[in-house]
């Protein structure tokens, strides 16, 4: 990947600031940076490459337009790009298809598409599959603490939310995958 | 100090990676993990889980790119950034052109913007200018009475005719 000279080893903030001054050349070196996650977050929230990398140039635009309003000492550049991607990626899902029903509703439903799915004895395809199934916002805290590695607090302010709303995402997201991963091992057949 | 209860909540939510945790709790959770069995049992029940959930995200992850697409993913969108700011900053420059040219128009035609002060006194200058212009190329030599300038002037095609 080229890079312009003169913005190696400057840090994020050294580069909002001369991207809200008007300099491009700092603002190309913060999409470098952090592109690939944009990208990588935006898949993996909405399953879809070409319209996740719509989102992610739609962030660093926003972005753009938005950076001389942006303050360093408050946030990292990194929480307020991640923000924005998250919401954006919620907004695109809505329009395209209503919120998925609650996770703990109904699993023995969840139960019926597993056994289906264990005659292929694909394990992984069940758990694929319930974590395409996840409320975006479930999913989206998964994404940013077992993927990106953000702690509580960071996800809490991506997600603009509390760090125990976050924990009860998570907690929710998880009892649901394990209920789907049991009823794969343990189809209704097998169970008496 | 950490309780068995709040272990499997914390559990229930980070996984069993302790590095997700809050770091202001990791080490209460390790000195659980070390006292307590039940703790280390709920937590390789955990990590079970984790196991599947990292095998399914990094199977998933596999499918979006393949290897060498990510990089031809990052220049598309360095690439479409660019010309979308560029395209942004042509609007506003236009927009900010379009806009000074309003201003300068409306501050020329509102007369409170200078002051009506400003207003007077460029109409007097401008009406003397007139006269002392009016003064100099007059042909005739100035008669006595120097209102001559505003009796009107008698039209030529009347002076023929009485000829």
């Amino acid at each position: 990947m080229d890079r312009s000279p003169g913005v190696e080893g400057v840090t994020d903030e050294h580069l909002v600031a001369r991207s809200a001054g008007g300099d491009r050349t700092a603002f190309d070196e913060l999409v470098v940076r952090h592109g690939p996650y944009a990208l990588r977050v935006a898949a993996r929230l909405l399953r879809d490459t070409a319209l996740a990398e719509d989102v992610a140039q739609e962030a660093f635009v926003r972005c753009w337009s938005q950076i001389h309003r942006f303050d360093s000492r408050q946030a990292r550049f990194t929480t307020w790009l991640y923000r924005i991607v998250v919401n954006l990626c919620i907004d695109n899902k809505r329009r395209r298809e209503p919120e998925p029903l609650p996770a703990d509703f109904d699993v023995m439903d969840a139960g019926a598409t597993a056994e289906e799915m264990m005659e292929s004895n694909e394990r992984a395809t069940v758990l694929a599959q319930a974590l395409k199934d996840l409320p975006l916002r479930q999913r989206a805290a998964l994404t940013l603490i077992y993927d990106e590695g953000l702690s509580g607090a960071e996800a809490a302010r991506v997600l603009g939310s509390s760090v125990k709303a976050v924990e009860r995402l998570l907690a929710r997201a998880r009892s649901y995958l394990r209920a789907r991963l049991t009823s794969s091992h343990f189809p209704e057949s097998d169970r008496c | 100090m950490l309780t068995l209860e709040r272990f499997k909540v914390l559990l229930d939510s980070y996984g069993a990676r302790l590095d997700c945790w809050p770091e202001e709790i990791r080490h209460d959770a390790r000195v659980l993990l070390n006292d307590s069995r039940a703790a280390r049992a709920t937590l390789v029940e955990a990590q079970a889980l984790d196991d599947a959930i990292e095998a399914a995200t990094s199977e998933e992850h596999s499918q979006a790119w393949p290897p060498g697409e990510t990089a031809a993913a990052l220049a598309r969108l360095r690439s479409r950034v660019a010309t979308r700011i560029d395209e942004r900053e042509r609007a506003s420059g236009g927009a900010r052109i379009g806009a000074g040219f309003l201003s300068c128009l409306r501050a020329l035609l509102n007369p409170l913007h200078h002051g009506w002060g400003a207003l007077l006194t460029g109409g007097v200058i401008a009406v003397t200018a007139g006269l002392v212009l009016g003064l100099s190329y007059t042909s005739s030599p100035p008669p006595d009475n120097v209102l001559f300038v505003l009796e009107p002037a008698p039209l030529s095609i009347f002076s023929d005719s009485l000829r």
